[in-house]
């Protein structure tokens, strides 16, 4: 999808060029993802200690994106960070969750009064995606200038943000008790409440990447994930691979999409004049299949890719 | 915040559980050293060593002489009169650690040895 931006010193306002897959207004999908607090004074410098990006400094409401990784540079978890008073609410994949709390709150420092807290079953996470998502918030009362990339904003008990990875798609943060008054709110301003199944598709032809992606077979700039990384911030767990990689930059692989008549096989394959593949997620949709998948960096360029059960699927850069 | 306002909002807080009895070896020159920065005050100091988030592997090791925080969440190692501090809940990082001093301008000063650890930076400060 291509944007054209507007206003890029204020608020991300863009206009939409082609985004013919999506819905002609916006669907809303519960997507299942992990939701931690972490809750003391130093909030920011502990995340800091462990995450890709500068927390240090986020304002009241802020947000930014990066990523929990491990020694070897992999990812273990998406950070989506909200800062809110004294408390940050770290959206994260899902099933991942445990591991994330528990790497949080294992390298707490003794003399520092922070707790962390699993918020899985009490915060939801709602994503409205369309060609129009922000006509089913005005009714809403919250005006499209309102949102960013770089905060969150209230509504009522919930909270608001354009997502990182996709300009047409709001994320939505809301009190799980709360979860069906807001899908009501809006499926009454013009939203389609569709299945997680159609989310996997949706969120492939948008190029918003899940678990299946971020996990710890893969490294954050094989997926173009470099405004995820921070490596002037000092040193993080993964950044002395992070550093090592952005210094010579060569990558081994890239992410693609692929769509394709057929199935597209999930796994790893190996395919004559383009070396190893890695289909990550593969589903149905309404003009075929569609995937991603890691393909060699050296093979970036090629137009098609012919699978061994003879499957042949168009490569698209995302 | 509002998302955290709601009535009965209290969410399930998350503990590294596992507590294990920590036993630290220090050799002459570390002692020797330790004994150099409590500067005479071993009876009401305490050296608290202990691991954070950070660095490159996973975790840090930092050690600060510090008041003793007379806190039943520490396990107290004597070490020839000097009082050594580990909390409840960096035992299983640093249970079995032995701890060096070096001597030297570069590269010199308390080293760390864990064989908890699979792998260390190169400094020498960080481990996972």
């Amino acid at each position: 999808m291509q944007t054209e931006p507007v206003d890029a010193d204020s608020h991300l306002v863009e206009i939409m060029i082609t985004a013919n897959h999506l819905h002609p207004v916006a669907q809303v999908f519960s997507v299942p993802s992990s939701v931690s607090v972490l809750e003391g004074p130093s909030v920011l410098e502990h995340l800091n200690r462990i995450v890709t990006i500068e927390t240090l400094g986020m304002p009241i409401l802020g947000r930014k994106d990066g990523l929990i990784c491990n020694a070897n540079g992999r990812i273990l978890d998406l950070a989506t960070v909200c800062n809110l008073d004294g408390q940050a609410i770290i959206l994260g994949n899902q099933g991942t969750g445990k591991d994330t709390r528990q790497n949080l709150a294992s390298g707490i420092p003794w003399n520092e009064d922070l707790k962390v807290k699993d918020a899985d079953d009490a915060i939801s996470h709602l994503v409205l995606i369309g060609q129009d998502p922000f006509s089913c918030l005005i009714n809403l009362g919250i005006e499209p200038t309102d949102l960013s990339t770089n905060n969150w904003s209230e509504l009522g008990n919930s909270l608001l943000s354009i997502h990182s990875m996709c300009p047409n798609t709001i994320q939505i943060l809301t009190p799980s008790s709360h979860l069906n008054s807001m899908i009501d709110a809006l499926k009454s301003s013009g939203a389609q409440h569709s299945d997680i199944d159609e989310w996997r598709s949706v969120r492939m032809l948008s190029g918003i990447m899940d678990h299946h992606e971020l996990n710890p077979d893969n490294l954050p700039f094989e997926l173009g994930l470099s405004e995820l990384v921070a490596l002037d911030k000092g040193c993080y767990p993964g950044q002395e691979i992070h550093a090592r990689m952005e210094s010579r930059g060569v990558l081994a692989r890239c992410l693609v999409r692929l769509k394709s008549d057929d199935l597209i096989p999930v796994g790893k394959s190996k395919i004559e004049n383009v070396g190893r593949v890695s289909v990550t997620d593969s589903n149905q949709y309404d003009e075929g299949w569609v995937a991603l998948a890691l393909i060699p960096y050296a093979a970036e360029g090629i137009e098609v890719i012919r699978f061994e059960n003879e499957v042949v699927a168009k490569v698209e850069l995302i | 915040m509002g998302i955290m306002d709601g009535e009965g909002f209290s969410l399930p807080v998350v503990t590294p559980v596992e507590v294990v009895e920590v036993d630290i070896s220090f050799t002459d020159s570390a002692k020797s050293a330790m004994r150099k920065e409590f500067q005479g005050d071993e009876k009401s100091r305490v050296l608290i060593i202990s691991a954070q988030s950070g660095g490159c592997s996973g975790y840090l090791y930092d050690m600060k002489i510090v008041e003793d925080p007379e806190d039943e969440s520490f396990q107290r190692l004597d070490v020839e009169g000097m009082s050594v501090l580990v909390h409840n809940k960096d035992s299983v990082l640093l249970a079995g650690i032995t701890i060096d001093f070096k001597d030297s301008l570069m590269g010199g000063g308390f080293q760390i040895e864990n064989p908890n650890a699979d792998r260390a930076c190169g400094c020498g400060q960080s481990f996972g």
